[in-house]
């Protein structure tokens, strides 16, 4: 929930484990202790989707987590991170957008030792949009006091064998029947591609068949729809790029359009389970289906710049679940 | 009861030979890249990584995705 500087400073006296989103004069305003979190002024709160930089989002850790380890990640120490988490537990992972982590995370997760043995959930930390290139999203580590603009922050958190954590996405949307589009390269861009099993250009596609790119290409991964946003498009030089990386292989179509967001949601929201642990949405989304003062369900959190359910998302929500193992 | 890392079925889910039914993302997501890199890099080399992957992934989580594996396991009364 949306909490005041002091009131998260007496959470932290108290000894909480919090996962924490904010501007960032805001979490410099915070004193050590078993907390991480990283930069973004927008939120899911329980009134509906909110713009603030006076409040910070706080996720409390139950009382029967075990905060193992927080520490920091480069590149070089990103690969671990599955084999570093507790056999019975979950991770939680933040890293600051266009970092180098971020990159290296995105592209490599599926070949990291343990991925997707482990839970780890997370998000991409940001800016407010209009200071996108001015400022620098950041991420925190509570226990260390440190800060960093280029590095991940990791809570490691063990649960008692008789918990489970398990990771949920809703995604609202599904792959559209128009063409499937393949790339013979993995990466955050792509010129040329293959429409239909035709050597095409991407961007000439997107100007030339009118495609709105506000709707993200789709891949079904096994029944689990992943969604790969589109950040800009150079029809000039013939790039696209994009908020996640395209997988070389893998078959993608543009999602339908989504008539009414809240809508869809609802109706892509499993019905009961246990409440979620911790939740984020995509900045697109918010922006796109006008979010701001909607409610999406019960589910509140960080709007983010790319969510983390194992492997980056776009336009996803993302649910972390802690289940009773029996 | 997990079949042993060795059971044939383990490549064939690898291979895509045979189906895994749609589950959890985690589990959706180990399927569809070690089939990725599998088509990728079809080598016996390969093959073996991935298998034991797909069979780290049920020994550890056998109890939870005691569905999933029966239908995987099913398709052996209709071979």
């Amino acid at each position: 929930m949306l909490s005041s500087v002091a009131e998260v400073q007496d959470q932290l006296a108290a000894g909480k484990s919090l996962l924490l989103a904010g501007e960032e004069s805001l979490l410099r305003q915070l004193p050590r202790g078993s907390w991480i979190g990283g930069t973004i002024p927008y939120f899911m709160d329980k009134s509906g989707g909110v713009h603030s930089e006076s409040h910070i989002f706080v996720t409390e850790l139950p009382a029967y987590a075990s905060v193992v380890d927080v520490r920091e990640y480069t590149t070089a120490t990103l690969p671990s991170i599955c084999q570093d988490a507790p056999e019975n537990g979950f991770s939680v992972l933040i890293m600051p957008a266009g970092s180098p982590v971020h990159i290296a995370y995105a592209q490599d997760f599926p070949t990291y030792r343990g991925a997707y043995l482990k839970p780890v959930v997370g998000w991409i930390s940001g800016v407010n949009v209009a200071e996108i290139g001015k400022r620098q999203p950041m991420v925190f580590a509570g226990v260390s006091g440190q800060d960093s603009a280029q590095n991940a922050v990791v809570m490691h958190v063990a649960l008692p064998p008789q918990k489970r954590a398990e990771i949920d996405i809703v995604n609202v949307f599904q792959p559209g029947p128009g063409d499937t589009i393949t790339f013979a390269v993995s990466g955050f861009s792509a010129g040329e591609c293959r429409i239909n099993e035709k050597p095409a250009n991407l961007a000439r596609y997107i100007t030339g068949s009118h495609v709105d790119s506000r709707l993200p290409l789709t891949a079904n991964y096994n029944g689990s729809i992943v969604n790969v946003s589109v950040q800009s498009i150079d029809e000039k030089a013939g790039l696209v790029k994009f908020y996640a990386p395209v997988f070389a292989r893998v078959e993608y179509r543009f999602a339908s359009p989504v008539a009414d967001y809240i809508a869809a949601f609802n109706s892509a929201l499993p019905a009961g389970g246990p409440p979620a642990t911790f939740s984020c949405n995509c900045i697109l989304n918010y922006l796109y289906a006008g979010l701001e003062g909607k409610r999406t369900g019960n589910l509140t959190g960080p709007i983010t710049f790319g969510e983390i359910a194992h492997q980056l998302l776009n336009q996803t929500l993302v649910r972390l679940l802690i289940r009773d193992a029996a | 009861m997990i079949p042993p890392v060795t059971h044939s079925i383990w490549a064939q889910v690898v291979t895509g030979n045979r189906e895994v039914p749609p589950s959890k993302v985690g589990l959706n997501m180990l399927v569809a890249n070690v089939r990725r890199d599998y088509e990728v890099n079809p080598s016996a080399a390969s093959l073996r990584h991935l298998v034991a992957r797909m069979h780290e992934f049920f020994a550890k989580y056998g109890t939870f995705y005691q569905a999933e594996l029966e239908q995987i396991l099913k398709r052996d009364t209709h071979a």
